[in-house]
């Protein structure tokens, strides 16, 4: 077994033996906090990752590990603490693989520029696509006259046949 | 003597030998117009399949007798396991769906190789090399890396038993229809690769393409939607996709087989995009290749994951070798596949918002297969694994559909060649009152919007757009109505694409609808003594007491919770319920689901007393509009069907008309 894995097996059976005597419902405790203060806990729970689940956060999961993640991310919201600082606490704590995703910071804002980049770089080119081969007005739209038609099919088919020929040898 | 399991091995060594055969001699033979060569390639190809075919029929036999000596068998089924679930352990684990995918491929490759049409005579060699090759591989992996007839000694009295969370209906039926989708997806690759062998996408291409694309669309469709269903009634969290590696790798392909659709409907009117087609249909078959390769290899960790094994690396470094050389026979052979007319101005059209949607598609896709490779990538660079779960990819997705929703509002009120939207600004203020109107309404009756901040803001933009989309639809499907001619069954028998355009297109605003709902949940966690209750959402939930009950190879603990209270309707009680199945220690969630039209009331049996079952801990959800997901599904398959039925579509196309 991993050493990490161990120690997560650990942390799961201590919670098993201490949390599930008595699950507390998480309304009840985000009851004694503010709104502000309450929406703050609910972001970060929803960003800290179920140790012993698979794809869940601690906000969406009960097993006890979860429940004291979360009574801890309460306790620290109480006390005044931000959220890059309670993220970073758990960070050091459990290690990276606690996040959900990568803190936007250093080489980690790759993933989070490159769709946005992709999205603003496509979308230029592909206006410049549109846009180009326009020759004068609106009026051009794909109006030709016969012989250009046939002009352009010849071509075509001359074309075809080169690429045909030249690949059977 | 030899048994059935020995004669299973060698039959797929047969096949193996076969496909390779065929591979390389449908290559030359095409290439030399060698028709022999080519025919007797072909049969080769058939024969392998049918051995395939034997085999898993063998493998199948074996299940059901439940034949231990078999490794495979003794691993995925035990005596207690019901009809079903024995069937279903066929593609339960790594060598059995390995084999159905191989099974599959080689069907799909006969079939098309028999249903090509004579215009794509020239093509079909290079078709059956493309198929064959990957065949080929796949038999050798079920060789040597994963053979499902590898045997068991000493031969046990009992098997190890199916995992439990796959003892569900739905996952009788999930694993198949995504292998089909997978699968179909390699027919239009394939005639991708012959188009590329060929130099020419020639006349008739396009529609064979379009049908397979359609038949693969709608098997991974129908699969995606199946398997968020089983994660929403197994797994027990209340939520249906939860961007896991293996979801996530489903999902890659389908964005391409749609935006190949979008882009062969390009091509069949105006006779642009032949060599975008050609790259969305090979990017389509390799996503559906890593997707594969993504759930054997544990290189990310997943639910759907089957445990870690050597073939991880030998699907990928197939794939790479795939990729490596279609790209080069792209760039070999692409510059010789010309479009229709020279000089296309593609300006302010419907075939312009077409490509906009291709590439909206793609951007999706980059985010899902840049958040599903993050954790490797961010080891190789930084030394950390970083993991990416769900708030990453909810951070873009809401902009993404915004998106999607504009282009197929505003494309589909486009006309092909022409600027100008059908029903002028009229229909603008129509659609956007409507949708106004609409979303108030849905508001009103659902119960559905969050309390504030992002989430409500998200929820509204979201639903009076998906509102306004489904007007645009309606506006031009009612106008292109009135421009056909001829009685309304002529009308619609010759217009059937169209039809089934608009009701996948509405498929896909109802599943946004139902996804805008997941923005609120309500949910609590209560511990109950017998004959308590607590109120949920105007809801009555009492407890009265435990109850054991035997279903099939499963005991349940059982927690009903009766529902009354001001919404109640009726709905009797919600059974939440802990199994306990003869084979395995723990026990799983049996998730108790009442389902009205607006929302879902979702119960877990977190907790209960088990010396004397005096006391219960349940967790309660409310999730609204989880109903319309379910329904989007049945709207994006018969859209498919609609279309696949379309006889006429693709025919009209330029291309037809030169050849």
């Amino acid at each position: 077994m991993k050493p990490k894995l161990f120690v997560i097996y650990l942390l799961w059976l201590s919670g098993q033996l201490f949390g599930s005597l008595r699950p507390e419902t998480l309304s009840r405790r985000l009851g004694e906090l503010s709104l502000a203060d309450k929406d703050r806990v609910l972001d970060i729970a929803d960003e800290l990752r179920c140790p012993t689940c698979q794809g869940l956060s601690v906000l969406e999961s009960d097993v006890p590990f979860s429940l004291q993640i979360r009574n801890a991310v309460i306790q620290q919201v109480k006390e005044g603490r931000s959220k890059d600082e309670i993220m970073q606490f758990f960070s050091d704590r459990y290690g990276a693989w606690i996040r959900r995703q990568p803190p936007k910071a250093g080489f980690h804002w790759s993933i989070w520029l490159l769709p946005w980049l992709g999205l603003l770089l496509g979308g230029l080119v592909l206006l410049r696509f549109f846009r180009s081969g326009v020759t004068g007005s609106g009026e051009s739209l794909a109006r030709r006259s016969e012989d250009e038609i046939l002009r352009e099919l010849d071509e075509r088919l001359a074309a075809l046949r080169g690429v045909k020929n030249g690949g059977e040898r | 003597m030899m048994t059935m399991a020995n004669m299973g091995y060698f039959l797929l060594s047969l096949a193996a030998v076969l496909s390779a055969y065929s591979s390389l001699a449908s290559l030359w033979g095409g290439r030399r117009r060698d028709e022999r060569l080519v025919s007797s390639a072909t049969r080769a190809a058939h024969l392998s399949t049918a051995g395939v075919g034997v085999a898993s029929i063998f493998l199948m036999v074996l299940l059901l007798d439940r034949d231990y000596s078999l490794a495979y068998i003794y691993k995925n089924t035990s005596n207690d396991l019901p009809l079903r679930y024995t069937i279903a352990a066929f593609w339960a684990s790594l060598e059995g769906s390995h084999l159905l995918w191989t099974l599959l491929l080689g069907l799909f490759c006969s079939l098309a190789l028999l249903t090509a049409p004579l215009s794509l005579e020239r093509l079909r060699p290079y078709v059956c090399m493309a198929l064959q090759m990957v065949l080929t591989w796949m038999l050798y992996l079920a060789l040597t890396h994963s053979n499902p007839f590898a045997p068991m000694r000493p031969i046990p009295a009992n098997g190890q038993g199916l995992n439990a969370l796959l003892q569900n209906p739905y996952m009788v039926i999930h694993p198949p229809l995504l292998f089909l989708g997978y699968t179909a997806s390699g027919i239009p690759f394939a005639y991708a690769i012959a188009a590329l062998c060929y130099g020419d996408v020639v006349s008739g291409w396009l529609l064979t393409v379009r049908r397979w694309a359609l038949v693969a669309w709608i098997a991974l469709s129908a699969g995606i939607f199946l398997g968020g269903r089983w994660a929403y009634v197994e797994l027990g969290w209340a939520g249906y996709w939860a961007w896991d590696p293996v979801e996530n790798s489903s999902l890659m392909p389908w964005l391409f087989l749609t935006a190949l659709l979008h882009s062969l409907s390009v091509q069949a009117r105006v006779g642009h995009l032949k060599r975008l087609g050609i790259v969305l249909s090979c990017l389509a078959f390799f996503f559906s290749f890593f997707g594969t390769f993504l759930t054997r290899s544990g290189v990310v960790s997943s639910v759907h994951s089957f445990a870690s094994s050597p073939i991880g690396p030998n699907y990928l470094s197939f794939l790479f070798v795939l990729m490596v050389s279609a790209g080069a026979l792209y760039l070999w052979r692409s510059p010789g596949i010309i479009a229709n007319q020279m000089d296309k101005v593609w300006g302010l059209s419907r075939e312009s918002a077409l490509v906009v949607a291709q590439f909206l598609l793609a951007v999706f896709a980059l985010v899902v297969f840049l958040g599903t490779l993050y954790p490797v990538i961010s080891e190789a660079v930084t030394g950390v694994r970083f993991n990416v779960q769900a708030p990453y990819f909810n951070s873009f997705a809401p902009y993404i559909g915004a998106l999607i929703m504009l282009v197929i509002g505003w494309g589909n009120l486009l006309r092909y060649r022409r600027a100008g939207l059908r029903g002028g600004w009229r229909g603008q203020l129509a659609a956007w009152s409507f949708a106004i109107l609409a979303a108030g309404l849905f508001a009103y009756l659902g119960g559905v919007f969050a309390s504030s901040g992002f989430r409500l803001l998200a929820q509204l933009v979201g639903t009076v757009l998906v509102f306004w989309t489904a007007a645009c639809l309606v506006i031009e499907l009612v106008g292109f109505m009135r421009e056909t001619r001829g009685s309304l069954s002529r009308r619609i028998g010759r217009n059937l694409a169209q039809l089934g355009a608009f009701v996948a297109h509405l498929g896909v605003l109802v599943a946004i609808l139902g996804f805008l709902g997941n923005y609120r949940g309500l949910e609590t966690t209560k511990t109950l003594n017998k004959g308590e209750s607590f109120e949920l959402y105007d809801y009555r939930l009492t407890f009265e007491a435990l109850r054991w009950e035997q279903v099939e190879n499963a005991l349940l603990v059982e927690a009903p919770l009766r529902i009354s209270g001001r919404r109640a309707r009726g709905e009797g009680e919600l059974v939440a319920a802990r199994a306990k199945y003869p084979t395995k220690e723990e026990l799983f969630h049996e998730v108790g689901l009442v389902s009205t039209f607006w929302h879902d009331i979702y119960g877990i049996l977190v907790d209960y007393d088990q010396a004397k079952g005096e006391h219960v801990t349940v967790t309660v959800h409310i999730n609204p509009t989880v109903r319309l997901v379910w329904l989007s599904v049945f709207l994006l398959v018969l859209g498919g069907i609609l279309c696949v039925l379309d006889r006429y579509r693709g025919r009209r196309s330029l291309d037809h008309a030169l050849a």
